[in-house]
């Protein structure tokens, strides 16, 4: 029954006259007003944009709000399990400041695996703005002061568990998240990039460059995405350093990503370009590069933005699942995905539980970016349902 | 006098997100079998939500009728009160399709596109009448030649985007007709049809009208087509009726403000006058006014329409008007 | 309609023969070639440097003196022969052996991940969607998003906790057990697949399950929307056969056309979940000769994964012809 009231759409109406029934009292609002207020209605959007906002924040600042390096290993916590940061002792039900108690490992004689027991005697404090290992804030600044640590540098504290050499597994996660998050960044600008400027190119001019780009755009498409990204991931050499290694899997990640935006922008830029106000322009002598700046790139843009949104947790699936499958970033980077792979076996999910942690972090972030698309898609549409 | 629908002061809110809308805020009308009832009125003034409250298609989640009256009288039985019915129960759907029927606006998309015309016919067939497949494909193409189908024997298994427009319309008739309803409910069968088609249809529809004995409700906003087939005219505006009266006086005298704008606004052959149209638009939701609907469009407008609703002042057994200008007339009058 | 299908098989051959060459650019992709990678390997293991003439024979064999472009056209030359190429992962095998079960197994997962998914999501889909805006639309439209933002991995290693923790179970991956794993078909065999076969179901069909039905949800509730269900309804039908038979046969076509992009991303899902489940699907042995640089083996069984997705695609237009009468075969 929706077509006779959906002439109503454009007004904004106080909550409670849904329940009060006969005042009809309405507001007419701007289309911007329409927007924000559409965006803000949709609390998931705005939970995950300060979910994504506070994320993004942590690990920029990666080296205070990790209480380790990514590196920083401790041979004697091999695999040890998350310790609890406690207020109140178990055995005398006594208040304190936050302490834990130090894990102490035992070898177990008949499966010879590390056992972990915690040390009651011991009582570390946790310290918050407690001096620690130094690290570059934002890669210059050098600085040693991390949010919270053990108060005693020779009892470490892992809060999600350590991992195979004892490295702790929240520190890693935070800086594997800047590897993770950056990669679903730079990969959306390059498929912005390389797929707004083809799409336009071949929108706005058609004939042989839009038949060839259409038929490259259909042969990539016929390869199942992952498969594909993996072959391509795989040709990257493997004696290249790291930071070319990244900076190959963002492009590979693109290379499949820019498709699809290119074919979206496409389509807009042949609708756009039959509007009257374009014919209006080009019939008053406006040069191309005008009528792509002044009438193209504004209509579009809504439509790239939402687009990009919602590519980016596409982008950072993709690269956790190659770092997953081993074919992705390599070590001494981190990333959530390379980490999951300590999950990949099935013992290791039985015996330390725990290495699965970084795929709650991936589930978040990716279930946020797709909040907020979803979000700002009704946001740009002020008027559907 | 042979009354088969009753309706009275009908109103109909719907309860959306901005707030409520009164679509239909006070109908009503009586309709005689073999007569036919013109609704006329501008888009959005309630007259489609005043036909989907008869028969009760509206989404109760949605729209909630708050007051009044809706009363069908069947052949041989007590009366049924339709705003009391369940909208999902038995009961109306044995009316539904029955002894009310429908059709609608847009010939285009009120076929469903991947059944066969003749099985969307018979499938009403078969469920109002106790017969055979065979039987109801006979009657499904007797229908399509009645309502003037070529070789209808070929087309009824054809799907609709095998028929044009104006088919289309015909094939829609034909299945309200299927079953022989007492009341034929028309919204706007004839807006998107060509004008030589329009006035087939409008041709078509008044014969089978008078073949059967049907009561028709005729939903237009074209003066013209109600010139064409009515009998006795109310005008809405605003969900509300203004003006109520037979066609001819409609036409001859009208008496509120808005039916004479809306002729003023008519071009007619021979007439020789200027158009005059209504100022104004029709207000938004959000913008009704407080007293009479049509006082910020109205010509005459006075202090009093724009505090009070003017009540329906009745002028002749058969005719009545909502506008403070002939409250003096009754006042004085006997 | 045989024009129709004729067309679309032409169109279909045109892509075949892309899909073959971007294949054959992948193998070429890594540095070096697949026959001194294999004499780098080979060298490695032995310890000894392999005879010149040796390395010059498997050149000649495969062509690799030749150029690039001669080289391809002798890679799909072999094809009728049902020759790709060999592996140095799989000890030399020929790449048909090693891949001809496992694409039968990949493409039985597919299909019936398929087939479930849709069985599942359907029902729900008009659940919710006749249930519009109700606690339970709510709760399943919520359920559906974090369903698609969950990726396959994920779900097969939560799974694996879930199995291992919770529900105890003894399953640690594979379709087969042990003794069955290289045996031939026999009904003690079937079985045995059968009773695997649940969890990768499971772990696959839910990915799939929860776009489907967003895609479903939304369909019927625009569908709903139009003048032909109030058109069945006034014609004072249940709402059950106004749902069903008017509005679900409507909006089960898009599901049939997007099908096209959903067969990619349960390639991707078997592929990746293969992995993780150790499934003897085309999924662990790209993996594996990804790793080591075996070309032939990874490019083909790109190849072969493109040509699933492709023929999947070809069946999907010409169902949906069938299924859609407004759909032009000329």
């Amino acid at each position: 029954m929706n077509r006779l009231t959906g002439g109503f759409g454009l007004f904004g109406a106080r909550k409670k006259n849904v329940e009060l029934g006969v005042q009809d009292e309405y507001q007419l609002l701007t289309v911007r007003q329409l927007m924000i207020r559409k965006f803000l209605r949709n609390r998931m959007a705005l939970l995950s944009f300060i979910a994504l906002v506070i994320i993004y924040l942590v690990t920029l600042f990666a080296g205070f709000f990790a209480p380790y390096t990514a590196r920083d290993a401790d041979s004697k916590l091999t695999y040890s399990p998350p310790m609890t940061i406690r207020l109140q002792d178990p055995e005398t039900g006594h208040f304190h400041p936050p302490f834990f108690y130090p894990l102490r490992g035992k070898r177990n004689m008949e499966t010879f695996q590390l056992e972990y027991v915690e040390e009651r005697e011991k009582r570390i404090p946790v310290q918050f703005f407690v001096k620690g290992e130094p690290y570059k804030a934002l890669g210059i600044i050098a600085w040693d002061v991390h949010l919270f640590g053990s108060s005693d540098p020779a009892e470490r504290l892992h809060i999600m568990g350590s991992d195979v050499r004892g490295r702790d597994l929240f520190s890693r996660i935070i800086y594997g998240g800047q590897v993770s998050l950056s990669v679903g960044i730079f990969g959306v600008l390059i498929t912005i990039a390389v797929g707004s400027v083809i799409g336009t190119l071949s929108g706005y001019y058609g004939g042989v460059f839009d038949n060839v780009v259409q038929r490259v755009i259909e042969t990539i498409r016929s390869f199942p995405q992952l498969p594909l990204w993996m072959a391509l991931a795989a040709a990257i050499p493997p004696q290249w350093p790291p930071e070319w290694v990244y900076a190959g899997i963002v492009v590979v990640l693109a290379f499949i990503n820019w498709t699809g935006l290119s074919r979206e922008v496409r389509g807009l830029v042949l609708s756009l370009k039959e509007r009257d106000y374009v014919h209006a322009a080009e019939a008053s002598g406006a040069s191309t590069a005008r009528i792509v700046r002044k009438h193209l790139i504004p209509n579009m843009a809504s439509h790239i933005i939402v687009t990009a949104t919602l590519a980016v947790p596409v982008t950072i699936l993709g690269e956790s699942a190659l770092s997953f499958l081993g074919i992705g970033v390599r070590p001494p980077m981190v990333s959530w995905g390379l980490l999951l792979n300590d999950a990949i076996k099935i013992q290791n999910i039985v015996l330390y539980p725990w290495t699965l942690f970084p795929g709650a972090f991936i589930l978040v972030a990716v279930i946020a970016y797709n909040f907020l698309g979803d979000g700002l898609r009704d946001m740009v549409d002020p008027f559907s349902r | 006098m042979d009354i088969v629908l009753e309706v009275n002061n009908l109103k109909t809110y719907f309860y959306i997100e901005q707030g409520v809308v009164r679509a239909v805020d006070g109908v009503s009308f009586t309709l005689e079998a073999g007569k036919t009832l013109g609704i006329v009125g501008e888009s959005g003034c309630g007259k489609s939500v005043t036909s989907r409250t008869i028969m009760r298609l509206l989404s109760p989640s949605l729209a909630r009728i708050v007051d009044g009256s809706i009363k069908y009288y069947p052949a041989g039985s007590p009366p049924i009160e339709l705003t009391q019915v369940d909208p999902y129960g038995d009961q109306i759907r044995d009316i539904r399709g029955n002894e009310i029927a429908m059709i609608f606006q847009e010939p285009m998309t009120s076929l469903n596109p991947v059944y066969t015309i003749g099985q969307q016919i018979m499938e009403a067939i078969l469920l109002h009448q106790d017969v055979s497949k065979e039987v109801a494909r006979a009657r499904a193409i007797e229908v399509l030649r009645l309502v003037g189908i070529p070789l209808p024997d070929q087309r009824v298994d054809q799907y609709p985007h095998e028929f044009s427009g104006g088919m289309r319309q015909r094939a829609m008739i034909a299945m309200a007709l299927s079953c022989n309803p007492r009341i034929l409910i028309a919204d706007e069968p004839t807006t998107a049809l060509d004008v030589t088609i329009e006035a087939q249809i409008l041709e078509l529809i008044q014969q089978i009208q008078h073949d059967n004995d049907m009561a028709l409700i005729m939903i237009t906003h074209d003066l013209n087509v109600i010139g064409e087939v009515a009998d006795h005219v109310i005008v809405m505006y605003l969900g509300q009726v203004v003006e109520s009266a037979p066609v001819d006086d409609i036409f001859d005298e009208p008496k509120h403000p808005y039916t004479q704008g809306l002729l003023n606004s008519l071009p007619m052959i021979g007439r020789g006058e200027r158009l005059e149209p209504i100022t104004g638009s029709v207000p938004g939701p959000h913008e009704r006014p407080r007293g009479c609907p049509f006082a910020p469009r109205c010509p005459h407008v006075m202090d009093r329409c724009r505090a009070e609703n003017p009540p329906s002042f009745t002028l002749s057994p058969a005719s009545e008007v909502a506008c403070w200008l002939y409250a003096e007339e009754i006042e004085v009058g006997p | 309609m045989t024009t129709f299908i004729i067309r679309r098989l032409l169109s279909a051959a045109v892509t075949f023969f892309l899909i073959t060459l971007i294949s054959f650019v992948v193998i070429q992709l890594p540095p070096g070639d697949v026959v001194s990678n294999w004499v780098r390997q080979q060298e490695a293991s032995t310890g000894q440097p392999l005879p010149p003439e040796t390395i010059e024979n498997l050149r000649r064999t495969y062509g690799f003196d030749e150029p690039v472009i001669v080289q391809y056209f002798k890679w799909i030359d072999g094809f009728p022969r049902g020759d790709f190429g060999f592996s140095i992962e799989y000890s030399n095998a020929p790449v048909a052996d090693i891949l001809a079960q496992r694409t039968g197994l990949t493409v039985f997962l597919g299909v019936a991940t398929l087939f479930i998914s849709w069985g599942l999501a359907i029902p729900f889909g008009i659940f919710a969607a006749t249930r519009k805006n109700s606690k339970w639309d709510y709760f399943l439209s919520t359920l559906s998003f974090i369903g698609i933002s969950t990726p396959d991995f994920l779900v097969a290693v939560i799974y694996l906790f879930i199995a291992v923790f919770v529900l105890k179970t003894d399953y640690s991956g594979g379709l087969f057990s042990q003794e069955f794993k290289d045996a031939p078909w026999t009904w003690a065999r079937v079985v045995d697949f059968a009773k695997h076969l649940p969890v990768p179901l499971a772990i696959l069909g839910l990915g799939g399950m929860a776009g489907t039905f967003r895609i479903m949800r939304a369909n019927l509730l625009d569908i709903l929307d139009q003048q032909f269900i109030e058109a069945a309804r006034a014609k004072g039908l249940r709402e059950r056969v106004v749902i069903y038979k008017h509005a679900t046969r409507i909006a089960i076509n898009p599901l049939i056309s997007r099908v096209g992009m959903q067969l990619p991303l349960l390639i991707s899902g078997t592929i990746i979940i293969s992995i993780v489940l150790d499934l003897p699907t085309l999924g662990p042995p790209f993996i594996r000769a990804l790793n080591r640089q075996d070309m032939f083996l990874a490019g083909t069984v790109l190849m072969i994964l493109a040509i699933i997705l492709l023929i999947g695609n070809l069946i999907a237009d010409i169902v949906l012809a069938w299924s859609d009468p407004r759909i032009q075969y000329e």
